[in-house]
């Protein structure tokens, strides 16, 4: 079996993204458009969030302050409409400045003050989710819920064109300005980091600091910069929900995405495109558990389709970790073929040796 | 560098500086609010010398359910002139620990919302002179009898056969759905009631329902309910607390509909909300420490509904929402009469006995 990976390695990827087309034609064809629509719906608080989460890691940070982030994004996003009558816009900026501020702040207290790292991630984590609600209560006067009828979320935008054409009409077009922002932010990330002075130096920075730093690299200015980055993107993913899907702040309304968002990133292992669509994996598990409880005909446990997401999860793990173990044993099994002859002659030279000296 | 920073802080605080007042209320009921107000500035009775606390399940703002059980425990303060304490918890994580702060400070009763039928056993049997009064909490097969525990439980599953009527001669898709916060029973009490009463006047109709596995994601809720309007479902109820905001946020959006629950709810989204399934906790909430003030406090089990006022719809009188008349649309406002007269007759004939609504609780016990 591992001879025939290893033979025919060129012929398995090539059929391996045969495979991968073919999916996604059927992805596109044979599912109902609601369904693909809900599904980039809900992977673009992923996308920005993991977008976020492995440019930090990039630089050697693991942060795991995203939720928090992204709540105060979404917080700020609504606090600045309320009562204000402002465009949406503006409150999406201030949510991805609020973010921006966070991760600065929160860059600063790490590097600089060297607080522990995943104490302050907890604490700005507890920080963000009991500041809301004080402040809702403190400024706002209500409870839990920040809601005002001058408070508008962002408007659907349909693209000319695309948006009669079959298939793509709906795959492209129909969505609010933060899911076209997230796929840019894709693209502008990959070319940040592996087209660009300053990725390079955020690469070089997250693979050896001491390494980095003898080549003149200002490790700490790196790591404030990525990290302020990455608030601004989980705050620009707290906007798209408070402004994006809804036109509302709820206590708590990012419901772990940040953390989803966070394994996103490791499970993409830091890779922009793969990020992109990691989270359109899981945003399509989702969509499709809600999807097949709205078919009244299939007779499903709720509590079991609600576990779709999480089953998937598991199964894309444990075919990743598969994947990489397979890699290793052909890497062993190769160089083994290549160098297995001279190492057991070296043995031979040694043993000879040994045995002289005894 | 520094500078920058001043500027960016300094833009922050620009756009907050004119957002900084208080909200209007908007809560006022306009059938209510003259008639209760010149009653109440007369006499307000001193009982501060009795005192209650009540643990909410979760904190407030869901504008449904919790907030209503606070508004109950506010205005037992207010009218009664007791003395209150609200607390407010982040899950069932901290429910115990609430109860049992709460005993420390001795108050004449200890109010649950919603509180785990173990915790309550265990806590009311290790105090047992501190009196304690549950609001839906379901024990399964049956309560246990203690001197020390008043349990109420208000049943919703008439009032939503009755919204399911309003929803069952109001659909023009023929399909209509309900959103659920988790497959419980007391969840399922609401949905099979409006389930039945969409059937028993509109027989052909399909029902679909869906779960959002929690009580405070209305993002999740929102694309749930999308999923269902594709379906073909023009009408949605939500009994999915702080979710459900999802829910009426979406039939909003696509120009839908949508029915309430616990509160009333209609006003949030003026000509979308047709009516809201009323669960009066904050009056289950008012009699208990009414009890406590007159005191006719008993042990046992309460178990209340649409009979007794505890449940019911938001067009009842007495609350009279008339929101969806004045913003819903013509075709559907003018079967408006049609609709109340029939569900007035399904009321009574509930009330008087001879139409049976499935008791979703009774199944599962």
């Amino acid at each position: 079996m591992l001879d025939l990976l290893n033979t025919r390695q060129r012929e398995i990827r090539v059929v391996m993204r045969v495979c991968a087309v073919l999916v996604a034609i059927i992805f596109l064809f044979g599912l109902p458009d609601s369904l693909v629509q809900s599904s980039i719906r809900l992977a673009t608080p992923f996308v920005l969030g993991s977008l976020g989460a492995l440019l930090a890691s990039r630089a050697g940070v693991l942060n795991l302050a995203i939720e928090g982030k992204m709540l105060l994004g979404a917080f700020v996003g609504v606090a600045v409409l309320f009562q204000s009558g402002h465009d949406p816009l503006v409150g999406v900026i201030a949510a991805t400045v609020s973010g921006g501020i966070l991760g600065l702040v929160f860059a600063i207290l790490y590097l600089r003050i060297r607080i522990n790292l995943i104490i302050l991630a907890l604490a700005v984590n507890l920080l963000v989710a009991n500041g809301t609600v004080f402040f809702m209560r403190a400024t706002f006067g209500v409870y839990g819920t920040l809601a005002d009828p001058s408070i508008r979320s962002l408007p659907t935008l349909q693209i000319p064109l695309i948006e009669d054409l079959p298939v793509l009409g709906p795959l492209l077009s129909g969505y609010n300005a933060i899911v076209y922002v997230g796929w840019v932010m894709v693209v502008v990330v990959w070319v940040m980091l592996f087209r660009t002075r300053f990725g390079r130096h955020i690469r070089a920075v997250g693979e050896n600091q001491e390494a980095a730093e003898s080549v003149g690299i200002n490790v700490t200015r790196v790591q404030i910069f990525a990290l302020t980055l990455s608030g601004m993107l989980a705050g620009l993913a707290g906007a798209f929900l408070s402004l994006g899907v809804l036109s509302q702040f709820l206590e708590n309304m990012t419901a772990a995405r940040g953390w989803i968002a966070l394994t996103v990133s490791l499970f993409a292992l830091q890779r922009p495109v793969a990020a992109f669509f990691t989270s359109l994996f899981f945003g399509f598990a989702e969509a499709l558990s809600f999807f097949i409880q709205a078919q009244p005909h299939l007779n499903i446990p709720a509590d079991l389709v609600l576990a779709l997401p999480q089953l998937a999860t598991i199964a894309a793990l444990v075919m990743v970790a598969l994947r990489i173990r397979a890699s290793e044993l052909i890497k062993r099994r190769d160089f083994a073929a290549r160098f297995g002859q001279e190492i057991s002659d070296l043995k031979d030279m040694v043993r000879p040796g040994k045995a002289e000296a005894t | 560098m520094k500078l920058r920073l001043l500027v960016i802080v300094c833009l922050l605080f620009g756009m907050f500086g004119p957002v900084v007042h208080a909200q209007d209320d908007m809560m006022e009921d306009p059938c209510l609010a003259p008639m209760e107000e010149s009653g109440e500035m007369m006499e307000v009775p001193d009982n501060s010398h009795i005192s209650f606390e009540i643990i909410l399940p979760n904190p407030r703002g869901d504008r449904s359910f919790i907030d209503s059980a606070a508004a109950g425990a506010e205005r037992a303060i207010a009218e009664l002139g007791v003395e209150g304490v609200i607390i407010e918890t982040q899950g069932v994580q901290e429910h115990d620990a609430a109860v049992r702060r709460a005993i420390q400070d001795e108050p004449n009763i200890v109010i649950t919302i919603a509180v785990d039928a173990v915790i309550i056993e265990e806590v009311a049997v290790e105090f047992p002179d501190q009196k304690f009064g549950a609001q839906e909490t379901f024990f399964f097969p049956a309560p246990p009898d203690l001197e020390n525990l008043a349990l109420f439980n208000i049943l919703t599953h008439e009032n939503s056969y009755l919204a399911g009527m309003a929803a069952g001669m109001l659909t023009r898709t023929g399909t209509v759905g309900a959103v659920g916060g988790i497959d419980a029973p007391g969840i399922n009490l609401f949905i099979v009631g409006f389930e039945e009463g969409v059937k028993s006047v509109c027989e052909d109709c399909q029902t679909v329902r869906s779960y959002v596995g929690d009580f405070s994601d209305p993002v999740t809720a929102k694309e749930q309910a999308l999923a269902l309007f594709e379906q073909g479902a023009d009408i949605l109820y939500q009994v999915a607390g702080r979710s459900g905001e999802g829910v009426l946020q979406a039939a909003s959006e696509t120009g839908n509909f949508a029915i309430g629950v616990d509160s009333n709810q209609d006003h949030l989204f003026p000509g979308t909300i047709l009516v809201s399934a009323m669960k009066r906790v904050d009056n289950a909430v008012f009699s208990f420490v009414e009890s406590v003030v007159n005191d006719t406090y008993e042990s046992g089990t309460t178990t209340v509904g649409l009979a007794e006022g505890f449940a019911g719809l938001s067009w009842d009188e007495g609350i009279c929402s008339r929101t969806f008349d004045e913003y819903g649309p013509e075709d559907l406002v003018a079967q408006l009469p049609e609709v109340r007269a029939a569900i007035a007759e399904a009321r009574e004939a509930i009330l008087a006995g001879e139409l049976e609504v499935t008791n979703a609780l009774e199944m599962a016990g």
